[in-house]
């Protein structure tokens, strides 16, 4: 059985490794299409808040001109109690209308670069402190009269990763126990020919050994039965030259002294 | 009690362990899978939810002002282009429809998708997912007059982790050939080596041979007897250093004692499998490259006289021209310096020439890189060879091409597999390191393992006996070589190598997806491997084999001038695979039989194999800018049939012969 539990624990690490794998990849996979969802939500919603902005932009007026836009932005951040902030800014990224108390006049110089690389189409930025969507507000001349951006609070999608991580390594494991069970049955049953031949030798050492003990130290007749195993005639033949050797070397001994 | 037998059955515990690993490991990932996808419809539920109705009611405000205007509802014009543009630009929505106040349809928009889908089947009913449907009322004042209605794909979450779950394929693939692997070195180091050691030490003990030990070890019993024959070694060689000068001089009178007056010498046996792991992981870390290496080299700076076709190709041809080039003396170095040194000695210039392809930009550098790494596998594949074929010498055996065969596909499979998974995730650089690492691991491997005296430089009776043989150069020999050999590494190297990436590329796969097609090639060699030896042996014959896989070769390849695509290349690629592990062993029992030599025959058809590689592909190469690939494909086909008409034509010229 030694040999069996030493084959069944090198296939059981394996499962584990290729269970644990598995799970990595599935709640990275989550966080991936929750972010994805959570981005494609908050372009809409900031497609929404920039309509009457947009609707300026289009009349040649500036961002700033347009009336109650603290409230506004303040109704659609309202609408979901995650979104952190909703800030408008003009087309050299200075804040015009915000429904944040901070101080910050210009949006950060990641967002501008993320921007140009969106090349006027919605954007996503991940940062540590939350997840950031944002949109372009096309001005009269096709060009951009600036944007929104929303930041959004992370935690809730963290979270949603971490739990949906949990379940699947909770899952995982109770299923990595059952299947190793399985795989143990499967393995004593497949494996019986290798096992019966180790238990096999295991009993002719263990006869071996008997015989040798019993035998005290004295010479072990070699078996010369045909019926019997080969290993079993070499373990005999092998322990009765090592004896007669030494008496070999115990005559010299006595005939040196 | 059942007498033992001397031998432990290796190929039938290999064939059992694939079956049950690959039945343990399917089942657990089936499961986690099934797990994953309710907790991804549970935990995305919210999301989609909260998603679904934003966009709901951001369509109805639309709508809601068309209706404040004064437009009634069945008048709004465009209403259903409008849905229509609204169902492109969220994926996840299936059915988008607007209701008056009496329930009637007035517009809607829908996916082909969802008419199509129907009742999920089989795995998917498991874990389907309920769709989603949601209301908002249409207000005119204080008047209700139509509902707006949207509907959600219930396999929205499912096909999102498509992409997972062929990846989790990919690796429960590698992780099957993995398990398989080390559940057999754990057999064999802990029984099958050990008891090889300890007849042997045996049979020297029963000949009155005590000037030897060997290396302690084994499970339960084995490791007692090893103890206890070790010890009288010892025990006989510290008596006789205890007798006077005078009494140890006539041990001599005793001539059937071989006693040592010092400590028995250690003795090392070899065994084939000493090779496995090292050469696993070695085959592995060189094949990492191998799946998407042409992208990589069309997309790096060349030459303005270069086209993109034959730059993707280049590092290939460089490759097989290094292999070409060392093939004939790499025999000849491994047996001059030994097989343990020459493959420790191709590790580190293996893992310096990966690394450094991760930072190549330049083609020729690519190239040349490529070129290093043919020249360190050839010895390091040698190395192992020379190595297998004197440890299956010493123990009499036929199994080491057998071995090496396996171990190098299996090699090839998982490397091909794992570099593409590693280059789609995490970018071409990562998976050069992890070749590079990987190398290094080979090279920790064989430092432990390829330490019997097959390792060794100074086995002069194991090379003479290859380097004495004469070798008999026959038609059907030439045939085999010229009709079989050439076109069989010719497919490989233009339609595996070479076309597949760049076919299933100008399709849109990314590197990860195009590894996974080529895995289904080396798959077919290792889950078919053994029971086309088992045939070869024992079944219709050799002969029959090789024609066999090469009608289906050429059955494969010009099954693509019928249809194309995904499924066509995949189907292809698989088939081809099949076709060619019925060749390939039996085709090396041709070799040996039809030459009467292993040595001089085996390096004969190697170097042609490498050649036919080689011309073909620099042929296909050079002509795919003008022909396309389809019609090269074509061609190869025929080369293969009639390579193969030709193969059997001198067989059967041969037997009509022997007849007459």
């Amino acid at each position: 059985m030694a040999l069996f539990w030493r084959i069944w624990m090198a296939v059981v690490a394996v499962n584990l490794a290729v269970l644990s794998i598995f799970v990595i990849l599935a709640t990275m996979q989550f966080g991936n299409i929750n972010a994805g969802l959570a981005a494609d939500r908050l372009t809409v919603l900031a497609n929404r808040t920039a309509a009457p902005f947009e609707a300026a932009a289009k009349l040649g007026l500036p961002l700033s001109t347009v009336r109650n836009a603290r409230a506004l932005l303040e109704r659609s951040r309202q609408s979901d109690d995650a979104i952190l902030s909703i800030d408008v800014f003009d087309a050299d990224g200075r804040i015009i209308h915000s429904t944040a108390d901070s101080q910050q006049r210009e949006i950060s110089a990641d967002i501008q670069e993320t921007r140009r690389a969106a090349r006027g189409a919605a954007w996503h930025h991940e940062t540590f402190d939350g997840f950031l969507s944002g949109i372009e507000i096309a001005s009269r001349g096709g060009g951009s009269a600036g944007g929104i951006v929303i930041t959004y609070s992370n935690t809730e999608n963290v979270t949603r990763v971490r739990a949906v991580g949990a379940e699947l390594a909770l899952g995982a494991f109770l299923i990595f126990l059952v299947t190793s069970g399985l795989s143990a049955g499967l393995l004593r049953l497949g494996l019986n020919p290798q096992i019966g031949f180790f238990d096999s030798l295991e009993e002719t050492i263990s006869d071996f050994e008997r015989a040798a003990w019993r035998s005290g130290g004295h010479d072990l007749a070699p078996a010369g039965n045909a019926d019997e195993s080969e290993l079993k005639r070499l373990l005999a033949q092998a322990e009765h030259n090592y004896q007669k050797a030494r008496l070999d070397l115990d005559g010299l001994r006595v005939k040196a002294t | 009690m059942r007498a033992p037998g001397f031998t432990f059955d290796r190929e039938g515990m290999r064939i059992r362990l694939i079956l049950m690993v690959a039945i343990s490991v399917i089942l657990s990932v089936m499961a986690v899978g099934a797990v994953a996808i309710s907790a991804f419809d549970r935990a995305v539920e919210p999301e989609l939810s909260t998603r679904v109705r934003l966009i709901g009611s951001t369509l109805r405000g639309e709508i809601q002002r068309a209706l404040d205007l004064g437009i009634p509802l069945e008048s709004i014009s465009g209403l259903d282009a409008y849905l229509n543009n609204a169902l492109e630009d969220f994926g996840e929505v299936d059915r988008i429809s607007v209701l008056n106040a009496q329930g009637d349809l007035v517009a809607v928009s829908e996916r082909e998708s969802a008419t199509v889908q129907g009742a999920p089947t089989g795995f998917g009913q498991v874990v389907s997912i309920e769709a989603a449907r949601f209301e908002l009322p249409i207000l005119e004042g204080n008047t209700l007059i139509g509902t707006f209605v949207i509907e959600t794909d219930p396999h929205f979450v499912r096909t999102r982790l498509r992409q997972v779950f062929i990846d989790v394929v990919v690796i429960v693939l590698v992780a099957i050939v993995v398990a398989m692997e080390a559940a057999f070195a754990v057999a064999m180091s802990s029984v099958g080596k050990p008891l090889d050691r300890i007849l042997r030490l045996l049979r020297e003990q029963v000949k009155g041979r005590f000037n030897l030990r060997i290396r302690p070890g084994g499970l339960g019993g084995l490791a007692q007897t090893v103890a206890r024959f070790n010890d009288h070694a010892e025990d006989l060689s510290e008596q006789l250093v205890n007798l006077p000068a005078s009494a140890r001089k006539r041990i001599a009178g005793f001539p059937r004692w071989s006693i040592t007056e010092g400590r028995p010498l250690r003795l090392r046996l070899s065994e084939i499998s000493d090779i496995r792991i090292a050469l696993f992981l070695f085959s592995v870390s060189a094949e990492t490259a191998v799946a998407f290496l042409p992208l990589y080299a069309r997309a790096a700076t060349r030459p303005d006289w270069l086209s993109a076709e034959f730059a993707a190709a280049l590092p290939l041809i460089v490759y097989l021209l290094a292999m070409a080039a060392l093939s004939p003396f790499a025999g000849t170095i491994a047996g001059r310096f030994g097989p343990r040194r020459i493959f420790l000695a191709s590790v580190a210039p293996n893992a310096l020439a990966l690394l450094a392809l991760g930072f190549a930009d330049s083609l020729i550098a690519i190239a040349l890189l490529r070129g290093a790494m043919a020249i360190s596998y050839a010895t390091a594949t040698i190395g192992c060879q020379t190595y297998a074929i004197r440890a299956g010498e010493e123990a009499g055996s036929a199994r080491p091409f057998g071995t090496f065969m396996a171990v190098i596909y299996g090699g090839v499979f998982c490397g091909s597999a794992l570099g593409g998974l590693v280059a789609g995730r995490l970018g071409y650089g990562s998976a050069f390191v992890f070749g590079a690492s990987i190398c290094l691991a080979s090279g920790a491997a064989g430092w432990f393992a390829m330490r019997g005296r097959a390792g060794d430089m100074d086995m002069k009776n194991a090379m003479s006996a290859a380097a004495r043989e004469r070798m008999r150069f026959s038609v059907p020999f030439a045939a085999l070589l010229a009709g079989v050999a050439v076109p069989m590494n010719a497919t490989i190297a233009v339609f595996i190598w070479y076309l597949t990436p760049l076919i299933l590329a100008s399709n849109g796969l990314g590197p990860a997806e195009i590894a996974r097609v080529v895995m289904l090639y080396y798959l077919a060699v290792i889950l078919l491997g053994p029971a086309v030896s088992y045939l070869s042996d024992r079944g219709p014959g050799s002969a029959v084999m090789v024609t066999a896989g090469g009608l289906l070769s050429a059955g494969a390849l010009f099954s693509l001038s019928f249809w194309s695509g995904f499924w066509a290349m995949a189907v292809a690629v698989a088939i081809l695979g099949i076709g060619h592990t019925f060749i390939r062993a039996p085709q090396y029992a041709l070799a040996v039989r039809m030459t009467g030599a292993t040595g001089r025959g085996l390096d004969y058809l190697r170097a042609v194999e490498r050649l036919g590689a080689l011309a073909g592909l620099g042929i296909a190469a050079l002509a795919v800018g003008n022909w396309g690939g389809e019609q090269i494909i074509r061609i190869l086909a025929l080369i293969v049939l009639s390579g193969i008409l030709v193969h059997m034509g001198a067989g059967l010229a041969l037997r009509s012969r022997r007849q007459t």
